[in-house]
């Protein structure tokens, strides 16, 4: 569309009045978050903050001045891999149906349920993970039906009794609970990206003789590997930016790292409910007063919001990498 | 990954005719038999393994399968030799990888330990692991035998491969949603939704007349969802409210005007806001509140309460300031929508009003806008929906809602009541723990309300605004 010199109408004036607004809040928002996390950068410094050692009142030895976020860091990594694990191939065959084996039209019903299913909000999955625990992971992970004596001495788990389902479980029901979430969020991101691939491509590898499976694997998914790894990377986006999940099915802080890093059957905190746990996020009004202890919330948020901008960065240098290649 | 069948690209040159085997009476019997019991089994693999996922079975089950499947597989590899003269190993693979899968499964205890994990795993896990590692490629290649072993089968044999994963994802969201709704369904009852909860002893002014209020004890030990249906109303209402304007001339300026820094700093915002973390939101929630203390604004932004005597000011969150962090998260979905809407309308359309002496406003009021229309509107219901369901933005600041809905009390709302049924004390848990499923089928319904409306929305005013 041809841009001419517009003149300032009232219209406009307002318009971009409005428009100004996002940027402002988003700089209201990191001054905030800089300005709170303050205290805890001064008082406390980055040795601790990244040390592994953290507790509150919530954990079972409390010792103040105790706020490490280098188990949270870390469990924020093994929830995303955990996820994006699970995620990632089931939204890529979701696309690949919905787009290419579009069966008597099942792939259109398919677009209609995900259209529904991503509106659930994350607290029903974390309601629902009550159930996946006590059907699934506490039978095939912890041990249902051993002796008591047998569980503690082989994996130190509580034992499994209905009546008092242990509140925090692991990485395990938690990555299980937030792909749920993230499927019906990537799905549809991918199949935008496998749609656009341009149908000169796909027709000239058909009729070069390719079977349909031969071009999807070698000129659609390649043509479409830039919105792929764009939806990958707001799937990690939503995922790492989680509060309720983490915090229902995983837990709010964890000291020191897990002993087998990978282990993810121990429950593991990631950053944002680590950060929720800080500012003691279960009732609500009643925080902690400000103190370093407050100002290590901000920072574990501080850290989330380095971390979504860095991806953010990457992902449209990846873009545009991709999209380069493939002009070439 | 390279094709798991031989590609149609023929690639290297017919190699010399070699004699065929001479073919048996019963050949032509087991042309379509071989794949398809071999198909058959690979079904009842697959059978098997969700049942070994959904409980934990005796590897009996598992053995037989896999016993079977094996010994499929190998008639399979023989018919393949028979039929069309070589030999696939990728399914003498297959019927090897099986049967060491049953010896596997043969010796391993019920329970497994080891490396330190913090969890002991079941066999069946194991077992459903492996028959679903079998049954997809057998799958595969039975299909693409029974269709012919031509090009075109090959991409038949790929429907396992796609249809597995996505048939399993949908089961396992229908089994959850009908828990939810099996759980909740029989709690939900009039007196469920029309009382609200109410736990404080002091009694509830009813009546202001003459000099003395009159007080009424009926409320006291009522429990129910009324005030958190109300206040997921009412959050959606004011979130509404407060990001439509924002949102959309957010997205008309960055479609109309966005030029140069600003436009790409407005850009940046926009995405940013959508892609940062609920829990940063949340603590800005906490702050706004927290900050305002002490100010003139607190009575904006901290919950107001009348404990039947005088106002009081709680120390969470207003209605109002939660409607206000929560609209940072429906502001951009408004404005891509909007920026979205304004870039598909055809030029045509615009050149036209102009060529007719209409100035830019109102080409952007009675042309641009209009046609963005169905966007907008499905971006504000979607957005209402999150509104709805979000936890983590009023995580810090709401409350219980004891003392009803208004702009100016303190926030709460469904998807809160939810949480706090699981994360608050003994009492509120004790009396409302039977709705916390009901309060979920509650929220669901509205939630998927919204986006069901969204999508209904958009194909009706898409009709009716363009003419489709």
């Amino acid at each position: 569309m041809a841009k001419k010199a517009q003149r300032w109408s009232l219209a406009r004036v307002v318009i971009s009045v409005l428009a100004l607004l996002p940027v402002l809040l988003l700089l209201l928002i990191v001054a905030n978050l800089v300005w709170s996390s303050l205290p805890a950068i001064q008082q406390a410094g980055l040795p601790v903050l990244f040390s592994t050692k953290i507790s509150n009142v919530f954990s079972g030895v409390y010792t103040p001045g105790e706020f490490g976020l280098l188990p949270a860091l870390w469990g924020t990594v093994l929830l995303a891999g955990m996820t994006l694990g699970i995620a990632f191939p089931v939204s890529l065959a979701m696309a690949i149906f919905a787009a290419e084996f579009n069966l008597k039209g099942l792939g259109r019903v398919l677009e209609v349920l995900l259209g529904i299913l991503v509106g659930i909000p994350p607290i029903l999955y974390a309601v629902l993970s009550l159930t996946v625990l006590t059907a699934f992971v506490v039978p095939k992970f912890a041990a249902n039906g051993l002796p008591e004596g047998i569980i503690r001495s082989l994996s130190g788990l509580p034992p499994y009794n209905p009546g008092t389902l242990p509140r925090e479980t692991s990485t395990l029901l938690g990555g299980l609970m937030l792909s749920l979430l993230v499927i019906p969020f990537m799905a549809p991101l991918i199949l935008d990206a496998i749609r656009g691939v341009p149908h000169d491509l796909k027709e000239a590898s058909l009729a070069l003789g390719a079977t349909r499976w031969y071009t999807l694997m070698r000129v659609t998914l390649p043509s479409a590997l830039p919105g792929i790894a764009m939806a990958l990377s707001l799937g990690t986006l939503k995922t790492i930016g989680d509060v309720v999940i983490s915090a229902w099915t995983i837990g709010y802080i964890k000291n020191g790292l897990p002993q087998p890093l990978v282990d993810i059957f121990e429950s593991v905190a990631p950053l944002t409910s680590t950060g929720a746990g800080l500012l003691n996020g279960l009732s609500g009004g009643a925080a902690v007063p400000p103190g370093p202890e407050r100002g290590a919330a901000y920072f574990a948020a501080l850290l989330l919001l380095l971390i979504a901008f860095s991806i953010l960065v990457m992902s449209s240098l990846a873009q545009r990498y991709l999209q380069r290649r493939l002009a070439r | 990954m390279r094709p798991l069948l031989n590609s149609a690209v023929p690639t290297r040159p017919a190699a010399p005719a070699r004699p065929k085997p001479a073919r048996l009476a019963w050949t032509k019997l087991l042309n379509a038999a071989a794949p398809a019991v071999s198909l058959a089994t690979a079904l009842a693999a697959l059978a098997g393994a969700c049942l070994s996922l959904a409980q934990n079975t005796a590897p009996a089950l598992a053995i037989v399968e896999l016993v079977v499947l094996s010994v499929a597989q190998q008639v399979l590899f023989l018919y393949i030799y028979l039929r069309f003269a070589k030999w696939d190993f990728k399914v003498a693979l297959l019927a090897l990888l099986s049967f060491a899968g049953l010896v596997v499964l043969y010796v391993m205890p019920e329970y497994l330990t080891g490396w330190q994990f913090n969890a002991v795993v079941h066999r069946s896990f194991f077992a459903a692991v492996w028959l679903m590692a079998m049954a997809i490629p057998a799958m595969m290649c039975a299909i693409y035998y029974l269709a012919g072993a031509t090009p075109r089968a090959e991409d038949y044999a790929h429907y396992p491969l796609v249809l597995v994963p996505v048939g399993l994802a949908l089961a396992v969201y229908v089994v959850l949603i009908g828990q939810l709704v099996l759980q909740g369904l029989p709690n939900l009852t009039w007196q469920a939704i029309s009382k609200p909860y109410f736990s404080y002893g002091w009694p509830i002014k009813v009546f202001v007349g003459g000099d003395w209020p009159m007080w009424s004890s009926e409320l006291r030990t009522s429990i129910g969802l009324l005030y958190y249906l109300q206040g997921t109303g009412l959050l959606m209402l004011l979130t509404a409210v407060i990001s439509l304007p924002i949102g959309v001339g957010a997205g008309l300026y960055l479609s109309e005007y966005a030029t140069g820094i600003l436009g790409s700093l407005t850009r940046f915002a926009v995405t940013a806001l959508r892609a940062i973390s609920l829990l940063i939101l949340g603590l800005t929630a906490f702050s706004l509140t927290d900050l305002s203390s002490g100010t003139p604004l607190a009575s904006l932004l901290h919950g107001r309460y009348f404990d039947g005597f005088v106002w009081q000011t709680s120390s969470g969150g207003s209605f109002l300031a939660a409607s206000i962090v929560l609209s940072f998260l429906v502001i951009p979905l408004i404005a891509l929508a909007t920026e979205e809407g304004c870039r598909s309308l055809p030029p045509e359309l615009r050149e036209g009003s102009l060529a007719l002496g209409a100035s830019d406003e109102t080409t952007l009021w009675r042309i641009v806008l209009p046609w963005s229309l169905p966007n907008v509107v499905t971006a504000l219901l979607l957005g209402c929906a999150e509104a709805a369901g979000s936890v983590a933005v009023l995580m810090f600041i709401a409350g219980r809602g004891d003392y009803g809905v208004g702009p100016f009390s303190q926030v709460t709302s469904l998807a809160y009541a939810i949480f706090i049924i699981w994360f608050g004390d003994q009492q509120f848990k004790g009396s409302m723990g039977p709705f916390l499923f009901t309060a979920g089928v509650l929220l669901m319904i509205i939630t998927m309300g919204m986006g069901i409306a969204a999508m209904l929305t958009k194909r009706w005013l898409v009709r009716r605004h363009r003419g489709g």
